[in-house]
C-alpha cells in the first residue's frame, strides 16, 4: 500500500517534468511553466512544491503530506519547437486538472495523447513561403522579389527538415543555413533582372533570426527570472551572431566571384 | 499612402505565415494577425507621424500588442503567449539587422554600429513595452482577486 503511494507520488513528479519540458519547448515563459507545475502539484495534494526551471533543465522537489519528499530533474535538450497548438492544449489540460482533480492514469493518458502528435510539416512549409514572401513585400520589394524570397523560403524549409537534425547544435545549423541562403540569394539576384538582393535577404532573414527567443529572454528577465532570461538572451545572441556571420561570409565570398 | 497599405498587407500575411510556422490554431492566427496590424500601425504612426525615437515607438507598439494579446487571451481562454508571439512579428527588426550586416561587409564601421544599436533598441523597446503591459495586467488581476 505504501509502496504504491510512493510510486504514485514519483509518477506525478515524472509527469510534471515531462509536461514542463514540453511547455517550455512550445514557447511558454519560465514563470508560466513554474506556475503550472505549482498548480497541478497542489491540486494533487502536495504540501510544498519547489520547481526550478531554466531553459536547459527543470529541477522539481515535491513534499507530500505523508512526509515523503520526491526530487527529480529533467534535462531539456532542444529548445525551439514553438508549437502554439500544443501550448494551448497543455494549458487546457492544466486548467482541467485544477478545476477537478482527475486520476493520475488519466492525466498520463491525456498528456501523452497531446504530446505524441506528429509535427505538421505542411504548415511549416506554407508558413515559410508566406512569411518570406510577405516580408519581402513589407520591405518594399516588387513582385519578382516576393517570388524569389518565397522560393528561398522553400529552400530554408528543406534545410530545416534535413540539415538541422544532423548538425551538432543549432548555432552550427544557423551558420550553415544563413551561409547557403545568402549565397543562393546573391546568385539568384545577380541572374534575375529587376530583383533586389537587399529586400530578398531581409525577407529570408526573418525566418532565421531567433526573434521569439530574443523577446522571450528579455521578457523572462524583466519579469523576475533573471537567470533564465540571461541564459536565453546569450543563446539568442549567439544564434543571431551565427546568422550574421553566415550572411557576411556568403556576401563576402560571392562578392569575390560575382560582381554585384 | 500606398506605401503603408503595402506594409500593412505584408505584415498581415507575414504574421499569418509565422502563425503557421508556430503551428497555431486557425482562429488564433487570424486574431493575432489583426493584432499585428494594430501593433505595426501604432509603430509606424509613432515613428513617421509623431517622430518619436525608435525605442519609444517600439515600446508603445509592444505595449499595445501585449494589451491586445491579454484581452484576447481572456476572451478566448487561451494563454496570451499564443497571441503575443504572432502579434509582435512585424515589429522584429529584420531590416536594420540586415543593413548592419551589409555595412559590416562594406567595412563602414560607423553605420554598422548605428544599425546594430537601432536593432537592439527596437528589440529592447518591444520587451520593455510588453513588460509594462504585463505588469499592469497582473496588478489589475491581483486587485480583482483581492476585491473578491
Amino acid at each position: 500500500m505504501e509502496k504504491n503511494e510512493i510510486k504514485q507520488e514519483s509518477k506525478l513528479v515524472q509527469l510534471l517534468l515531462l509536461m514542463g519540458e514540453n511547455y517550455i519547448q512550445c514557447g511558454a515563459e519560465i514563470w508560466r511553466v513554474e506556475d503550472m507545475i505549482n498548480r497541478i502539484g497542489y491540486a494533487y495534494g502536495a504540501q510544498e512544491v519547489n520547481a526550478f526551471v531554466i531553459t536547459s533543465s527543470i529541477v522539481l522537489t515535491i513534499c507530500y503530506a505523508d512526509g515523503h519528499i520526491e526530487t527529480q530533474t529533467k534535462r531539456i535538450k532542444r529548445l525551439s519547437n514553438t508549437d502554439l497548438n500544443k501550448l494551448e492544449q497543455l494549458n487546457g489540460l492544466s486548467r482541467k486538472i485544477c478545476q477537478k482533480k482527475i486520476p493520475l492514469e488519466q492525466f498520463e493518458k491525456e498528456l501523452l495523447s497531446i504530446l505524441t502528435v506528429k509535427e505538421n510539416r505542411k504548415e511549416l512549409l506554407l508558413g515559410n513561403i508566406l512569411a518570406s514572401g510577405a516580408f519581402a513585400m513589407f520591405f518594399g520589394g516588387n513582385i519578382i522579389d516576393v517570388l524569389l524570397a518565397a522560393l528561398v523560403g522553400i529552400a530554408i524549409y528543406y534545410l530545416q527538415i534535413y540539415v538541422e537534425p544532423i548538425c551538432m547544435n543549432s548555432i552550427v545549423f544557423k551558420f550553415i543555413a544563413s551561409l547557403l541562403t545568402g549565397a543562393i540569394i546573391s546568385v539568384l539576384s545577380a541572374l534575375v533582372v529587376n530583383s533586389h538582393r537587399d529586400v530578398i535577404m531581409i525577407g529570408n532573414i526573418m525566418l532565421l533570426i531567433p526573434g521569439v527567443m530574443f523577446t522571450n529572454s528579455l521578457r523572462d528577465a524583466l519579469l523576475g527570472d533573471t537567470l533564465s532570461g540571461t541564459l536565453r538572451f546569450i543563446e539568442a545572441a549567439l544564434l543571431a551572431s551565427a546568422v550574421v556571420a553566415g550572411f557576411i561570409t556568403a556576401l563576402f565570398l560571392v562578392g569575390r566571384f560575382i560582381n554585384v | 499612402m500606398s506605401d503603408y497599405i503595402v506594409k500593412l498587407i505584408g505584415s498581415f500575411f507575414g504574421s499569418i505565415g509565422f502563425g503557421l510556422i508556430f503551428h497555431g490554431k486557425g482562429k488564433n492566427i487570424l486574431i493575432a494577425s489583426i493584432g499585428a496590424l494594430i501593433g505595426i500601425s501604432g509603430y509606424m504612426f509613432c515613428t513617421d507621424y509623431v517622430h518619436l525615437s525608435v525605442f519609444i515607438s517600439a515600446l508603445i507598439a509592444g505595449f499595445i500588442c501585449d494589451i491586445y494579446s491579454e484581452i484576447m487571451a481572456r476572451i478566448l481562454k487561451a494563454p496570451s503567449t499564443a497571441f503575443f508571439l504572432i502579434t509582435i512579428i512585424p515589429l522584429i527588426p529584420g531590416s536594420t539587422l540586415y543593413y548592419c550586416i551589409d555595412k559590416i561587409v562594406a567595412q563602414d564601421r560607423e553605420l554598422a554600429l548605428q544599425y546594430g544599436v537601432q536593432t537592439f533598441l527596437t528589440a529592447l523597446g518591444i520587451c520593455v513595452g510588453m513588460s509594462i503591459a504585463w505588469a499592469i495586467c497582473d496588478l489589475i488581476r491581483k486587485m480583482h482577486l483581492k476585491v473578491k
